[in-house]
């Protein structure tokens, strides 16, 4: 049987905030843990706190990554270290590092796999966690080339820093790096539980990307595309009592805007992926995003309120458990900062949905971008989106 | 292993939204002489999915995303 828990250090020290989230952590898994997740608030030397979880868990497989917050069932922490741990006989963990990434995406996500054990046609359950440099825009490519070189469900994120936007890393066993790609490769005897779900609603036209270079897009339908945002969130963004026309980026309802009425690529009928323009830094002509848009793609605007993202988290959750016949053991979970500046005070509350439909430890993430792949969802890289794993028992 | 075009959309779509998706697989597939073609046999998807990457079209991600198209008909993830 598989166990997994759970524990949060907020000491201003290291070494002494990672023994204490292993310390809680510990106290909820059964026998040698297989499988260190560790989440770290910049404000911490990652490299001590890497060391110590490695040293407490008795050199267990590692992976994680910075953050922009963490969360454990019991709420959401200030700036800690969070660590789950998993152990269990049928559940097993491979651990590798790419580096260089910016350099060459496809030969650092090929030497982290280089350390997976190759996927073999057996009766075992397999799912990869994908962590990577946050600040490079290409998270579409990092995930899709996870997936390319071990085919396998996948869920992770972009590594973050709290909004510094200076420096992210990746964390494998004993190694912190940043410019770099970690995967992971979980296995175990009965199936894992995922969902991914972002609650946002288009509305508008359908417009498409007619100049983009990377992840600035200059125009939509031919025109600027701030002034395209502008004219097709004004009415509701009136609703909420904010002139649009004469927002400056120093405004703090500036990026809240941009965070709320995202842009959604339609990928079906009836499902969209989210993009975010949060990094747009004037009102007078291209929007900048924090991935990649190629020219061509269909966009919409998209709306997503707090109390959309409260149902979202509690929707994902309940979907994932579904997705497993077994009792969840516990889960860890992948969230985008923007859902924290949606929900504001109310992200505990999500926190507490989440942990409430799953009834079981949950640790979780907040990210630069979420990955989620599966054989019948290849939509890979998502923004303002949650991401979830749940281990089976 | 058959494979039906409108899958393979699906699947394209899936990364790079499904109006682009719908018009790069039919410029693939007149550029391959598949156009005809609802069903595909499974090497015809593959000379479909390298079209894919070599239009001009095509920026980094879409030929990621047709390089992942082809492991996925590979490993068989999608099929008819």
């Amino acid at each position: 049987m598989t166990s997994v828990g759970t524990g949060a250090g907020t000491a201003s020290d290291a070494g002494t905030a990672a023994e204490a989230a292993v310390e809680t952590a510990t106290a909820g898994v059964d026998g040698q843990p297989q499988l260190a997740v560790v989440f770290v608030a910049p404000r911490y030397d990652y490299q001590t706190v890497v060391e110590t979880v490695r040293a407490e868990t008795d050199r267990a497989p590692l992976v994680g990554c910075s953050t922009a917050g963490e969360f454990t069932e019991a709420g959401p922490t200030d700036a800690s270290v969070t660590v789950t741990l998993v152990a269990g006989e049928g559940f097993a963990a491979h651990v590798g590092l790419g580096e260089e990434l910016s350099a060459d995406p496809e030969a650092a996500v090929g030497a982290a796999a280089d350390s997976l054990p190759p996927v073999v046609d057996d009766d075992r359950h397999r799912v990869g966690i994908n962590f990577h440099d946050g600040l490079l825009g290409r998270g579409e490519e990092v995930a899709m080339l996870g997936y390319q070189q071990r085919p396998v469900p996948y869920v992770g994120g972009s590594a973050a820093d709290n909004f510094a936007m200076s420096e992210t890393v990746v964390f494998a066993n004993d190694e912190v790096a940043t410019d770099a790609v970690a995967l992971a490769l979980l296995s175990s005897d009965r199936p894992f539980g995922r969902a991914v779900d972002h609650g946002h609603e288009p509305f508008g036209d359908s417009l498409t990307v007619t100049d983009a270079d990377g992840s600035v897009v200059e125009t939509l339908n031919n025109r600027p595309a701030f002034d395209v945002w502008r004219e097709t969130v004004r009415p509701r963004a009136t609703e909420t009592g904010v002139d649009i026309d004469t927002l400056s980026p120093d405004d703090d309802a500036f990026e809240e805007l941009l965070t709320r009425f995202e842009f959604g690529i339609k990928t079906s009928d009836e499902e969209y992926k989210i993009r975010w323009p949060g990094l747009t830094q004037t009102t007078d002509g291209p929007l900048r995003f924090a991935t990649q848009i190629p020219e061509g793609t269909e966009l919409f605007v998209v709306d997503s309120d707090a109390e959309a993202q409260l149902a979202t988290a509690r929707r994902v959750t309940e979907t994932a458990t579904t997705t497993t016949p077994t009792t969840p053991a516990g889960a860890v979970a992948f969230d985008c900062v923007c859902q924290g500046l949606v929900l504001g005070e109310e992200f505990g509350t999500a926190v507490d949905a989440m942990a409430e439909a799953l009834s079981a430890p949950v640790a979780g993430v907040q990210t630069y971008g979420e990955v989620a792949v599966a054989p019948d969802d290849m939509r890979a890289y998502h923004n303002t989106t949650t991401s979830l794993l749940v281990f089976p028992e | 292993m058959e494979i039906e075009r409108h899958t393979l959309i699906e699947t394209f779509g899936d990364s790079i939204g499904r109006q682009k998706a719908e018009r790069m697989v039919t410029a693939a597939a007149e550029r391959t002489g598949l156009s005809g073609q609802r069903t595909l046999s499974r090497d015809e998807a593959i000379e479909l999915a390298d079209c894919l990457a070599e239009l001009d079209e095509a920026g980094t991600v879409a030929r990621v995303s047709a390089s992942t198209v082809k492991t996925q008909i590979t490993t068989g993830d999608i099929q008819a």
